[in-house]
Formats: C-alpha cells, structure tokens, sequence
C-alpha cells in the first residue's frame, strides 16, 4: 500500500509541478508553448526516473525479505 | 494463526483500498469538472474529467505492474513489466504531448484532473493513519 501509494504519486507529482512551473514561464515570458514543453520533459523524465528507482527498491526489498525468511 | 488472520484482513483491508482508489479518483474528477464547467467553461470541466481518466487508468496500470512484480520471482520478470509500464507511459506523455500542441490553454486543467490522485491517496493515507491509531488505542 505504501508502495502503491508512493509510487503513484511520482509522476502525477512531477508532472503537474513540471507543467505549472512552464506555464508560469510561459505567461511571463511569452515564449509559449516552448517552457511547457521543456519543464514537463523535466517533470515526466524525473517522475519516470524516481518510479524506475522505486520499483527497483522495491524488488531489492523483498529479495531481502525473502532470503531472511529462508535463513530463519 | 493469528498472526495469519491479522495479516489476512490487514491484506483484504488494502485490496479494498487500492481497488476503491480509481473509482475515488474518477469521481473527485467528475466533482472539480462539473465545478470547472461552472466556473469556467464546458470544454475546461472535459478536460478536467479526460485528466482524472488518464489518471485512473495509469494507476490502474500501475496496480497491474506492482502486483506483477511483487509476485514473480526472477529479476527478468521485473524488466518485462517495468518495460510494459514504461510503453504506457511513453502513450500518456503523448497524450500531454498532443494538448500541449493542440490546446495548451486547457493544459492546467488537464493537469488538475490528472493530479487529482494525489488528493485521493493523501486521503487514504490519513483515513489508514487514523485507523491505525484506533487500533493503537
């Protein structure tokens, strides 16, 4: 459930930051739609990273948790 | 034994939530549309609600992965699955990519309906919170 929950908030996250931060730039400095564009590659290429990483976490995790279950 | 049944209802209490969370996500999009489409226009209330479908539908796919990960066991397995994920990822980015280009008025719409999850899960995370507190009590 923590997983779930973590990792389902990665990229929705970022992405929403990513494009709020370009359309922001984007009205200030009249360049659209190029900073929206940018910032959300930004976004969705850190929300896909920390999901990478995350995933990875998690099957280390219980790898672990398998090989102390066979030790005990 | 009981151990067991502890862990099978703290299993069953968690299936419960993860398969409430898309039809919650579904309807806290359906609420901020229809009150987008008051407040602003029909077209931005759409946009909201073709948010919060991509959005349940991402974290039914992510649902999907993670199940599949947690009960395979070779690290192929994992590849495979993460790389599925990862093609339907590519396919919402572009989805963001089209109305960026096509619509990029609505984006911030769009994008409210899509963060509309993090809403949900912050919401579960406080009613489980809660619970385990009772529980303590």
């Amino acid at each position: 459930m923590m997983a779930m929950s973590s990792l389902g908030l990665m990229l929705p996250s970022s992405i929403a930051v990513g494009l709020f931060l370009g359309y922001i730039l984007d009205k200030a400095l009249g360049t659209r739609p190029w900073m929206l564009i940018v910032f959300f590659l930004f976004g969705a290429a850190s929300g896909i990273y920390n999901f990478l990483r995350g995933l990875n976490k998690l099957q280390e995790d219980k790898e672990k948790d398998e090989i102390e279950n066979e030790e005990q | 034994m009981r151990n067991n049944n502890i862990r099978s209802n703290g299993d069953s209490l968690e299936e419960k939530i993860l398969n409430r969370i898309p039809w919650e996500v579904f309807g806290l999009s359906f609420f901020l549309a229809v009150v987008a489409s008051f407040i602003f226009d029909i077209g931005t209330g759409l946009f909201v609600l073709a948010g919060g479908a991509l959005s349940t539908v991402n974290f039914i796919w992510l649902n999907q992965t993670l199940s599949k990960v947690l009960l395979r066991e070779k690290r192929k397995a994992l590849k495979t699955s993460g790389i599925v994920f990862a093609l339907r990822l590519v396919l919402i980015l572009a989805i963001f990519f089209i109305i960026i280009f096509f619509f990029s008025k609505k984006i911030i719409a769009f994008a409210a309906g899509f963060s509309s999850i993090i809403v949900v899960l912050m919401f579960e995370a406080l009613a489980v919170m809660s619970r385990l507190k009772t529980w303590k009590n």
